[in-house]
């Protein structure tokens, strides 16, 4: 109050409403300004300190208001010491609003919004120029997302680009669960449509957040999830990778994981590949998350490459179905069948049993899921005495028709006795040594050869290092350095048995021979979206051995399938056959030492062998209805070689003679029908060349054991080349003495045994019961009409 | 003080009632038809901006409520031309036929099934496809009927049973069921224009002010008894305290607004009206705008009804005759608070109403309504202007 006023005159004044109401109608407003000295405030800025009077009315006005309604004046001026000097005020003030003309309280009103707008206009300031990039940052913060588009993953294609995996879009069931409603009808419906029970559902209920139900449902479930609409479960799109072919290549294409991430087999070696690439877009979304503008969208989610593989499905498929009843027939553990396409090293078929199903992880156990053709290492056995062989001609120790002495079957070497099953061999050219699988002949050759070369050639034909093909999990195989072979080592390396190796070095080792010496390493992925892949692009083959030795070492490879080698069941009508067989002993960790009675028994090779188009191996672990490579897996690499060689259109192409569709008279026909070398037969030019060849070599007899001796021996025998020439007729001429060829009966049944010796007049003495486990002669002998055959039968354990 | 019209008022008559529409060709307050000229324009974009994703989803046109709001507008512009013909006079005749009419409506939308929700709440009345907000109407009557009725009782007016109490209670029976609706907000604007208009025709600030104080409980209870409304009271205080729940639209508006910057993101641009904001293109209207034009569009939206609501108010207070001085007054009052109101719920100063921005806003009751107003503060504007020509630039009331 700025006035000093006497109080007590002033609530006398203000507070009698009689006087208020004269002083309104009588004396005029002014008037009474007068009085109190003071006039009526016409500058807005008077009346804004007025309306701030008029704001702080609110509290202090009830007290006011029985004073003025009941208009008892006295009984403020009664109560001197009540504290008038703030009291009094109010209700002056608003009697002196109220004096206000209209078009003055108009203006307080108007001065009042703009003082509001003034408010406001601060308030805007405040927000938008002060604080406006905190609001604007999250404005666009909760008004964008980044969002990744995922690529679709690219898919597997076999040669001939027919699809073995693609991905299809599927959908996966989730739950918003702070959005569920009413759990238990949920957890019901959904059971019903999930076919999960009603308890795990309740538990996956539990707790907040997001969580899966349900993965890459098929349609219908989808679809009845959908129908259900049911609040809190929702529907995401997951691409679902598919293989169409059901188990077929299922351990080279592998898999993918939950959240399609390739986990084996080509889909993770080739998961860089493969895999779609996500593109991050950054999308304006509304409050309901929905993408409404996407930014940038013209870069397109890349979609994975395509991986092209050199499997083709249809040998495959025959590889895999031929090995499958091959190991049920043999009650075998495993198998692994391998095709390559010679020239190139490249896989057309990598099938491996037991297999599973891509499609369905959770039906079959991790161990089915091991490639084995690329993971299983185990002791090659006889097909490694082809490099033996190999090296022993190339260093020019040996030539094909070398005689070695056999020790008849048995032989002490320091104080190990090496046998050669079930054969007494004495005096055998080298290549009679391979193609009927001395063991000894082999050890003595590798004796020839020594440690250090023989490491030498077993590293040259990729024996212990991967083969770099692009599957995951490949062995390298164990091969020690030859600084650490004992003299036994070296014995037993050459026929197969002290070094560790994957069916595939195997294979890419017989390819060796087929590509005339050239290495060529395996590979399974030809094309990656129609670029050439780089493994094939990086290709390059080294030398193994000479095209001469190569020639001379496929030479006795097809007498491994011709009449007295080991696997005349592999050989294939109307081709001539390369091979080898292998029977090696398991190491068994139990007893420390080989197993008697676990085998691997396989048989590589190809054909044709004049120019080879395939190479098949066939290996069957733990055979247990036969022992031996050449039964075993003999008939199997037939069938596969068919297939293969059908693939490539040489199968039913190439017309066949009546007389080579019977594997057991074949060679002897070839050899007899003077028709057929007129005819241009390619394995008689073949086997001109290797007699020219081993001319060459000359022959050596090996007679003992100190290897610089035989050393010595062999550089006297290459001295005196021609005079060791005519010897190497002899294998030919025993076989010419006699009528036909004595086919190798292990393996077969008594009636089988009892058949084969009746087509050739033999006289069966048998003994024991089961399946042929000896006989007398030996496959590949030459049998005369009305000749004993002496077969031992035994059960296989 | 030339108390002119203090004293002259009563007896002074009111300006030739028959004044023609010849006189209106005297032209009216430039100032006030840009201002209508320039938030109806600034509507039309908003809205537009504000509805068209909405829109597109809900009814699969982006022009749904454009094309409507755009007939809304040329009514309305209709309506100004139309209402500028009409003497201002003329409204204290259909005083009480226009209060019975809303009276009558309002009872029929709380009381039975012809009203039709939105939000919750019953607002609309609805006959035959023509759709409406009665409280709209209610709102337009009583600054009628007040200004009626006021300019009558003359010096009675001033009194608490003559002036205050037959008008506070009349008044309240209307409120009453606008509060049933519930509605709020519209409720708050009528008792504001009430006591602005009973303040300035005299009743006691005491009154005016014990009845606020008398009404303050009955506010309380009314809030417990719509527990949204009272959550929206208390979220007004912590906007940030539950940006996904009851201050949802607080913290979006918030956000809206203050993102704006000095320039904003440009017509169409905001990201806002992706369903962040809720009724992007009615109530929460002036936070896209903040959004979309900034600080400076804002400004300008404010500046112009602050010019608005101004110039009614000068042009009342200059007009001789105390109806059309009341009516002025009360319009440009009644549509002032509003617009005051919806902007400070924009900005978050004031707790969330549910009301549109006067000319500017989709909604079509809301735009008639306005329409009335602003035609009526224009027809005002003529008349000051041919009574001041008349008196020769005679004596202003300052």
């Amino acid at each position: 109050m700025k006035s000093s006023r006497d109080p007590r005159s002033l609530v006398a004044r203000l507070g009698s409403p009689s006087a208020i109401r004269a002083g309104r109608r009588h004396a005029s407003a002014r008037a009474t300004e007068r009085q109190q000295g003071r006039s009526i405030p016409t500058t807005i800025g008077a009346l804004s300190s007025s309306a701030k009077a008029k704001k702080s009315r609110p509290k202090k006005k009830k007290a006011q208001k029985p004073n003025e309604d009941k208009a008892r004046q006295g009984v403020l001026r009664g109560k001197r010491n009540w504290p008038l000097s703030w009291k009094v005020p109010i209700p002056r003030f608003a009697e002196r609003i109220d004096a206000l003309p209209p078009s003055l309280k108009v203006r307080l009103i108007s001065t009042t919004f703009i003082f509001l707008a003034v408010v406001i206009a601060g308030r805007a300031m405040q927000l938008q120029l002060i604080d406006g990039e905190r609001y604007r940052l999250r404005a666009v913060g909760q008004g964008t997302t980044e969002r990744t588009i995922s690529g679709k993953r690219g898919r597997i294609l076999d040669r001939h680009r027919v699809e073995l995996a693609n991905s299809v879009d599927s959908e996966s069931v989730y739950a918003e669960r702070d959005k569920l409603h009413n759990h238990k009808r949920t957890s019901k419906i959904l059971s019903s449509i999930l076919g999960i029970s009603q308890a795990r559902l309740a538990k996956r209920f539990k707790g907040r957040g997001f969580v899966y139900l349900a993965r890459r449902v098929s349609p219908a479930v989808a679809q009845a999830v959908r129908d259900a609409d049911l609040k809190g479960i929702g529907l995401g799109f997951e691409p679902r990778r598919t293989y169409g072919n059901i188990r077929l290549a299922a351990h080279i294409l592998g898999f993918v994981d939950i959240d399609g991430v390739g986990r084996w087999g080509i889909e993770r070696t080739m998961q860089r590949e493969l895999e779609g690439r996500d593109t991050r877009v950054l999308s304006i979304t509304d409050a309901l998350r929905r993408a409404v503008w996407l930014e940038g969208f013209d870069t397109k989610p890349v979609r994975g490459n395509d991986v092209v593989l050199t499997i083709d499905r249809q040998v495959q498929f025959v590889a895999e179905e031929v090995l499958e009843r091959t190991v049920k027939a043999q009650k075998a553990q495993a198998g692994v069948a391998i095709v390559l396409d010679s020239p190139t090293g490249e896989v057309l078929a990598l099938a491996s049993y037991p297999s599973f199903n891509p499609n369905n992880l959770s039906g079959s156990n991790s161990n089915d899921w091991r490639n084995r053709g690329v993971e299983i290492i185990y002791d090659p056995g006889s097909t490694s005495k082809i490099v033996t062989l190999a090296a022993a001609l190339e260093l020019e120790h040996v030539s094909l028709g070398t005689l070695i002495d056999c020790e008849d079957g048995e032989w002490n070497i320091g104080n190990r006795r090496i046998r050669d099953a079930n054969h007494s061999f004495g005096l055998l050219t080298a290549e009679e040594v391979f193609y009927r699988s001395s063991n000894i002949g082999a050890g003595k050759i590798g004796l020839l050869v020594g440690k250090k070369n023989l490491h030498l050639f077993l590293r040259k034909f990729g024996f212990g290092r991967r083969t770099g093909i692009e599957l995951p999990a490949e062995s390298a195989g164990i091969l020690r350095p030859s600084s650490r072979w004992y003299d036994v080592d070296l014995v037993n390396i050459s026929f197969g048995q002290g070094l560790s190796v994957t069916p595939l070095q195997v294979i890419q080792a017989a390819n060796v021979i087929a590509n005339d010496g050239l290495l060529v390493p395996p590979s399974i992925v030809l094309q990656i979206s129609g670029r050439d892949s780089s493994s094939s692009k990086d290709f390059v083959s080294q030398r193994a051995i000479s095209v001469r030795t190569a020639r001379a070492v496929k030479h006795a490879m097809t007498k491994v399938t011709a009449p007295g080698g080991t696997a005349l069941r592999a050989s294939v009508p109307g081709f001539v056959v390369a091979g080898k067989t292998g029977t090696a002993q398991k190491f068994d960790p139990q007893i420390r030492a080989y197993s008697r009675e676990k085998y691997v028994a396989s048989f590589v090779g190809f054909v044709p062998a004049e120019s080879p188009k395939v190479t098949v191996l066939v290996l069957i672990d733990e055979p247990k209805e036969a022992i031996y490579g050449g039964p075993v897996a003999g008939p199997a690499f037939r069938e596969i070689a068919i297939a293969a060689l059908a693939s490539k259109e040489l199968y039913a192409a190439e017309p066949v003679a009546e007389a080579w569709l019977d594997p057991i008279s074949r060679h002897s026909t070839v050899r007899d029908d003077p028709k057929a070398e007129q005819r241009g037969n390619p394995e008689l030019a073949l086997e001109r060349a290797v007699t020219e060849l081993t001319a060459e070599v000359g022959v050596s007899r090996l007679t003992g054991f100190d290897p610089p001796l035989t050393r010595a021996l062999s550089d006297e025998a290459r001295a005196l080349l021609g005079e060791a020439l005519p010897r190497k007729g002899r294998p030919r001429q025993r076989r010419t003495a006699r009528g036909k060829i004595m086919p190798d009966l292990r393996g077969f049944s008594l009636g089988q045994a009892l058949d084969k010796c009746a087509a050739l007049a033999m006289e069966p003495i048998i003994s024991g019961t089961g399946k042929v486990y000896q006989q007398k002669p030996r496959p590949g002998v030459r049998v005369g009409a009305k000749d004993k055959c002496a077969l031992e039968l035994r059960h296989d354990s | 003080m030339r108390e002119r019209k203090g004293s002259k008022a009563p007896t002074m008559m009111p300006m030739p009632a028959d004044m023609s529409a010849e006189d209106v060709g005297q032209g009216v307050d430039r100032g006030m038809a840009l201002c209508a000229a320039f938030l109806l324009l600034i509507g039309v974009a908003a809205v537009y901006s504000g509805s068209a994703v909405l829109a597109a989803e809900r009814f699969g046109s982006s022009t749904y409520f454009l094309t409507r709001h755009l007939g809304a507008v040329l009514v309305a512009i209709c309506i100004i031309f139309g209402v500028l013909r009409c003497p201002l006079e003329w409204w204290s005749r259909v005083a009480y036929p226009l209060l019975f009419v809303s009276f009558v409506l309002l009872v029929i939308t709380v009381t039975t099934s012809a009203g039709s929700s939105a939000n919750g709440s019953e607002r609309w009345l609805q006959i035959g496809s023509f759709r409406f907000q009665p409280a709209e109407l209610a709102k337009f009557s009583v600054v009628i009927y007040l200004a009626h009725s006021l300019a009558k009782k003359r010096e009675q007016a001033k009194t608490f049973s003559m002036g205050f109490l037959p008008h506070v209670g009349v008044v309240s029976v209307l409120v009453c069921f606008v509060l049933k609706q519930p509605d709020l907000g519209t409720s708050v604007v009528i008792y504001a224009t009430l006591g602005t208009m009973l303040f300035v025709a005299g009743t006691r600030t005491a009154y005016l002010v014990l009845a606020t104080l008398g009404a303050a409980p009955v506010l309380l209870l009314y809030l417990r008894y719509y527990p949204h409304a009272w959550r929206r009271i208390q979220v007004f205080f912590a906007p940030e305290s539950d940006p996904t729940g009851a201050g949802y639209q607080v913290y979006q508006s918030l956000v809206a607004f203050g993102s704006g910057g000095m320039f904003g993101m440009g017509l169409g641009g905001g990201s806002q009206k992706l369903y962040f904001l809720p009724e992007p293109h009615t109530d929460l209207i002036y936070a896209g705008i903040g959004q979309e034009l900034g600080f400076f569009g804002a400004c300008s939206v404010l500046m112009a009804f602050v010019l608005l609501v101004c110039r009614g108010l000068t042009v009342a207070s200059r007009l001789p005759c105390r109806f059309p001085m009341f009516l002025t007054f009360g319009l440009a009052t009644s549509v002032g608070i509003q617009a005051f109101i919806n902007m400070g719920v924009a900005v978050a100063l004031l707790p969330t109403k549910g009301l549109t921005l006067p000319l500017v806003s989709f909604g079509r009751s809301s735009m008639v309504v306005s329409a009335l107003s602003v035609g009526i503060l224009l027809r005002a504007s003529t008349e000051e202007i041919t009574y001041r020509r008349s008196r020769g630039r005679g004596p202003r009331l300052k």
